[in-house]
């Protein structure tokens, strides 16, 4: 047996040492282990909340994109539904200038002038005027003429364009003298600006 | 490694150490305080007057722990109460023979209220003592740094100031252990006195170093290092030698106490050598004179010089390492926390 390192202070004093230092050490990794664990709850919560914040905030955000968007979808459709009454309110108003055309179709047409066919095209919606074709019977060029210049002068007739003119050896007419005379038989096209 | 040395003599007329608290805690309140001192815990030894050593021979009875057996056998070696008693056994060894429990103990012990009041002191000057070690303990130790081994039986002795304690160690047992109330005190106080030295004993202690015992050995030789003439030189060492031999001569004889215990004790004890430690390692010529008188191989030993120990360069003097043989020895005790 080899030599043995002796002691010689009281064993109680040592047994007490001992039980307070153990205690102590526990102690102390016990705080340490409490703290690292705190550390890293905290850290973890710091982070967490960090992200929940970011999470919240995006969430809020896409909440208020979600009501503009529905703003929009509501103004949009308003907006059409407007658009649907401005076509009908259109609709209407472009039905009031027909009589006014024929009014003033009447007011230039003179006596030696007459039509066959009338025919208005409001077109589409997008285009700004309505194509009116007129086609009829005169009893002499000159009388087309007063009534071709008639239309031209016209504010309400634009383009004003003789498609044809020419003498209809079918269609002859007596005159109260008991003259024949052939009728002249045009086309014209003209535009009416929509109101 | 050494972070620093520190040697205070504290002068009492009181007895023992217990006795001069006033002196010592001051004292070492400052060795606590000193800034090399990191810490406060301490390994200490226990003065050696107040030590009770001796071996005994013991079997174990049925279901007996050696310690119960140790405590049974050391009722009759105590001067004081068991109950009173501190006791604790540096080596065991198992004897050979017919019966395999038989054992050999060295054992120490202490009184309980000395250690407490030991123990209070130490504290009162703000340290935490961790150990409380054996002085053969702390020598061996340090004899056995770095990594000698003991093969035969060896006397230890650390010559101290006012104690000097002599053992006769094998590998694993303590055979002897002795506490002697002398030391090189007496020597150089005695010097002082016949050479009508001033009261610095620092003169005292060069003529030892410079002299010691050297006379014996050189009756025809030159002093080194000296330009006196030879004559007057002879004469110096002879002076010298008269004044010390008497009171080294009384060492001797605590020598031969010690071996002839040792040598009663292990009949064929063979004695390998003497190692000195302690302060009283500056006599010159001491070891030559003690292996004329026993016999032996005698080696004064500076543990300063032992591998490993003294490159710190912070140690100035590296010859006054014989005055820490004991607190070296301490140091090298390992302590745990827990």
């Amino acid at each position: 047996m080899a030599l043995r390192e002796t002691n010689l202070i009281p064993p109680e004093i040592l047994a007490r040492r001992e039980v307070l230092r153990h205690l102590f050490f526990w102690t102390a990794c016990l705080v340490l282990s409490l703290s690292l664990i705190g550390t890293f709850y905290f850290c973890q919560i710091f982070v967490l909340q960090t992200k929940k914040r970011t999470l919240v905030q995006l969430k809020q955000k896409y909440q208020n994109l979600g009501s503009k968007i529905n703003e929009i979808r509501q103004i949009q459709q308003e907006l059409d539904r407007m658009r649907q009454e401005q076509a009908g309110l259109e609709n209407i108003t472009l039905g009031a200038p027909y009589s006014q055309i024929f009014a003033k179709l009447t007011d230039i047409m003179n006596e030696a002038t007459w039509l066959s066919q009338l025919t208005i095209d409001s077109g589409r919606e997008e285009e700004p005027s309505i194509r009116l074709r007129l086609r009829g019977f005169s009893y002499s060029a000159d009388e087309l003429g007063n009534f071709l210049k008639q239309l031209t002068n016209a504010p309400l007739f634009k383009d004003v364009v003789l498609q044809q003119a020419r003498e209809n050896v079918n269609s002859q007419f007596s005159t109260g003298s008991g003259k024949t005379v052939r009728l002249m038989e045009f086309n014209i096209e003209c535009k009416i600006s929509k109101i | 490694m050494i972070k620093g040395l520190v040697h205070r003599e504290y002068q009492t007329d009181k007895g023992g150490i217990l006795e001069a608290k006033d002196v010592l805690i001051p004292l070492l309140r400052d060795a606590a305080r000193d800034k090399r001192l990191k810490g406060k815990r301490v390994v200490v030894n226990f003065p050696s007057e107040y030590i009770l050593s001796f071996p005994i021979d013991f079997q174990l009875g049925k279901d007996e722990t050696v310690e119960a057996a140790i405590m049974r056998n050391s009722r009759q070696y105590l001067t004081f109460p068991l109950e009173e008693a501190i006791i604790d056994y540096p080596s065991l060894t198992l004897v050979a023979g017919d019966e395999s429990n038989k054992y050999r103990a060295s054992v120490v012990a202490a009184r309980k209220d000395q250690m407490t009041d030991y123990l209070s002191m130490l504290k009162a000057a703000g340290l935490t003592v961790e150990v409380v070690d054996f002085g053969v303990s702390s020598l061996l130790r340090l004899h056995n740094y770095p990594r000698q081994t003991i093969q035969n039986s060896i006397i230890l002795c650390n010559l101290g100031y006012s104690q000097s304690l002599l053992s006769v160690v094998t590998r694993d047992s303590i055979l002897v252990q002795r506490n002697v109330a002398r030391g090189i005190r007496t020597v150089l106080k005695n010097l002082q006195a016949n050479l009508e030295l001033s009261a610095d004993s620092g003169k005292a202690k060069v003529l030892l170093k410079k002299y010691g015992l050297f006379y014996e050995d050189c009756l025809d030789c030159l002093a080194p290092e000296d330009q006196t003439p030879p004559d007057d030189m002879r004469e110096m060492y002879r002076a010298i030698y008269q004044i010390i031999n008497p009171h080294l001569e009384q060492l001797v004889h605590e020598f031969h106490k010690v071996i002839g215990y040792a040598r009663s004790e292990q009949q064929d004890a063979v004695l390998e050598g003497i190692y000195i430690y302690g302060p009283g390692t500056f006599i010159r010529h001491l070891d030559r004179y003690l292996e004329k008188r026993l016999n032996i191989p005698a080696s004064l030993i500076n543990p300063l010089d032992k591998e490993g120990l003294s490159k710190d360069p912070s140690l100035s003097d590296l010859s006054e390492g014989g005055s820490f043989s004991l607190a070296l020895g301490l140091a090298m005790r390992k302590v745990t926390w827990l």
